[in-house]
């Protein structure tokens, strides 16, 4: 339900980011809007925890199926607001590995997890030859971290999920398909902890997730009122 | 080896092959680099750090002092690192890079410090080695930036293998050796500035960032008693600085 909440919440946002900017975008400058879609390593940074249970599985397990750190798509919406040597760039994405499992002897344990990122930038871009740019920006970022680990002999589930604030800095290029058009390249690395989390399913345990990593992203871009 | 060999170049043939259409909208370049990599391999973590030496993050652990010992810090790795780049340069503003480097741990990485055995402090001697080699592919956008100059942004994936190798010796006595191989698919970023001398030949420097674990391996070194575990950590930068050369001039 919390989740419902956050996503209804963060998606009016952004559409009245876009439907503002978009409204006053024709007096100075530019406005874009684009779709990245990439590549991220390990979302919610469980490689801690995974290479310690692949270590303890190894070193007491006779028949290990380790855990993967997971690779994971990446999908994503961006608006920026340019004028002269600024940029202003409010995205979202989201992200979530395929499957995370991994077995020792009769112990199996599967990872669910996804993280949705709402990072808004302030950044100095170049103008260098026709539409291509080069950009430097940095802010904050908005997370919602979600982390089930379920466990079969024993049995046992944990689940925490929590909004987490952070911060980024990225890094781009963009080269023009077309007068209006545009491809770009982005590495966005994010930071951010949250304080302890109360496991949902049995209300006392508690953990920290990370949202530390790296977005490596592609995008389609748009210019609009030029 | 020959037959590999021959593959190599058959491919190196295949990505070459543009140039020979001179009005093509491709351009090739090769680059030769040279550069460093700090904090190679991360904390170099492995099990038995953790189980007899009471270190849960590797090097960054491990460092200890006790009175009347001789200890001397133990630093992470500082790698070298030397490779050759295939630069395929599209319509004027997209590349295609495909790379092939070799790095090795040139500084840090051995010390003394102290630990536990069971109540009695013992001087214990680290080594700690790290080398390997990387293909990486990555695929962004160029950028030129006035006459003489471009900068080529792009991301991408690598294979990797690496080799990992430590030892711990203690007058106890105790020795523990261990040797991890094994290879993993870091995502690769690289920012890459090209100040050319004339139209076909430019000075690069290129910053790299790779984020990749493996999942944990087995020593594979015998003979010492003990089986030690540990994963490759590939994540980190690489400072670079070479020399480009473009078939087709700018």
């Amino acid at each position: 339900m919390k989740t419902v909440h956050h996503t209804i919440i963060i998606t009016i946002a952004l559409l009245l980011f876009i439907f503002i900017a978009h409204e006053h975008a024709f007096a100075i400058g530019e406005f874009s809007i684009g779709l990245n879609a990439g590549l991220t390593h390990d979302p919610n940074h469980l490689e801690p925890a995974i290479t310690q249970w692949n270590t303890q599985s190894k070193t007491t397990a006779s028949d290990v199926d380790q855990i993967s750190i997971p690779y994971s798509f990446v999908w994503g919406i961006n608006v920026r607001y340019q004028f002269n040597y600024f940029l202003f760039r409010i995205g979202a994405h989201f992200t979530s590995p395929y499957s995370v499992r991994g077995e020792a002897d009769s112990t199996r344990v599967k990872i669910s997890t996804y993280q949705f990122g709402l990072p808004a930038t302030v950044g100095l871009i170049m103008p260098l030859k026709q539409r291509a740019y080069f950009f430097l920006g940095a802010g904050l970022t908005y997370n919602y971290a979600y982390l089930e680990i379920k466990q079969t002999n024993p049995d046992s589930k944990v689940r925490y999920a929590d909004s987490i604030p952070g911060f980024h800095y990225i890094m781009g290029a963009e080269a023009p398909l077309t007068s209006k058009i545009t491809l770009s390249v982005e590495w966005m690395h994010q930071e951010g902890r949250s304080i302890p989390i109360k496991d949902e399913v049995s209300g006392t345990d508690k953990r920290t997730i990370s949202v530390k990593g790296d977005f490596l992203l592609f995008g389609v871009n748009y210019y609009i009122g030029m | 080896m020959y037959y590999k060999l021959r593959k190599i170049l058959f491919m190196a043939a295949i990505a070459l092959a543009p140039i020979a259409v001179y009005a093509s909208p491709f351009n090739q370049a090769i680059s030769f680099y040279a550069g460093y990599i700090p904090s190679l391999g991360d904390n170099l973590y492995s099990y038995e750090q953790q189980n007899t030496f009471g270190s849960t993050n590797g090097v960054d652990g491990i460092n200890r002092s006790f009175s009347g010992f001789n200890t001397s810090h133990i630093h992470r790795l500082i790698g070298a690192t030397a490779g050759i780049n295939v630069k395929i340069v599209m319509y004027d503003f997209f590349a295609l890079r495909i790379g092939a480097n070799y790095f090795k741990n040139v500084w840090g990485g051995k010390g003394k410090t102290v630990y536990d055995d069971g109540g009695t402090t013992r001087l214990l001697e680290c080594t700690y080695r790290y080398d390997g080699f990387d293909i990486p592919v990555t695929f962004g956008i160029v950028i030129p930036f006035y006459k003489d100059m471009k900068i080529t942004f792009s991301c991408g994936i690598a294979y990797a293998w690496g080799r990992y190798r430590n030892k711990f010796e203690s007058d106890a006595p105790l020795l523990y050796r261990g040797e991890f191989k094994g290879h993993d698919y870091p995502l690769v970023l690289n920012v890459e500035g090209e100040y050319f001398m004339d139209e076909k030949v430019a000075i690069a420097t290129s910053l790299s960032y790779y984020r990749g674990t493996t999942t944990v391996i087995k020593d594979s070194k015998q003979g010492d008693g003990n089986t030690d575990y540990a994963p490759l950590d590939f994540t980190g930068y690489r400072f670079l600085l070479g020399i480009s050369y473009y078939f087709k001039p700018i």
